[in-house]
């Protein structure tokens, strides 16, 4: 092996500051990528997708939105990136906020009820990926806390249900009847 | 070993949006 090439070798897949595996530093957004994927697919109902499709539009811009301002402020902060897009992950982008969006549009309840619940559970399950991502080490918090993520997740997701609303995206709300 | 537990935390937490989902979607299937 060349020394040049042992070297770019080297340095591809080892992280200088780390001094982590870069092939298993990518792993966790590959991981989250797949798995939401694996839900999209086995719960979406594709004759919705053309309405239900801009939920995940609009789960996207506010992950982008909520990320790029906390990362530019040094609140927290990604590793380990494959693509990067507005300071965040692309295939983390494009994996849990875009599928979730997706789901989240096409299940919205019709009970109030319901629908507050949804927001507490959905916050949990959210907030579960972002404890296991901070955990491997792909996500550091800088000037941040758990407990302000769950604010700003319920508070990103009573927005996100009042653009559902607004935009009529959940199959329910485009009945004749109603 | 933590990329271990975190591909477990995952598909736990993968396996709950999903059910949760599907409870949702079941209910919406029915309304409709």
């Amino acid at each position: 092996m060349s020394t040049l090439f042992k070297e770019y070798f080297l340095e591809y897949l080892v992280d200088n500051k780390t001094k982590i595996n870069k092939r298993w530093y990518i792993m966790p957004w590959i991981i989250t990528f797949v798995i939401s994927w694996i839900i999209l697919i086995a719960l979406i109902d594709t004759k919705e997708i053309k309405y239900t499709i801009w939920g995940g539009i609009l789960a996207v811009l506010f992950q982008l939105t909520i990320d790029n301002i906390a990362i530019h402020l040094k609140l927290y902060n990604f590793s380990g990136e494959i693509i990067k897009i507005f300071h965040s992950e692309l295939f983390f982008t494009i994996g849990a906020p875009f599928c979730i969006g997706i789901l989240y549009a096409q299940v919205y309840p019709k009970n109030n009820m319901l629908r507050l619940i949804n927001i507490f559970i959905s916050t949990a399950l959210f907030f579960v990926m972002e404890y296991a991502l901070v955990y491997v080490g792909v996500l550091k918090y800088l000037h941040w806390y758990y407990l302000y993520s769950i604010a700003v997740d319920i508070t990103a997701l009573l927005a996100f249900g009042n653009l559902i609303t607004i935009f009529k995206l959940a199959p329910w709300m485009r009945d004749d009847k109603l | 070993m933590k990329l271990y537990v975190f591909i477990i935390f995952m598909l736990v937490d993968g396996l709950f949006v999903f059910t949760w989902f599907k409870y949702l979607d079941g209910i919406r299937r029915k309304e409709q």
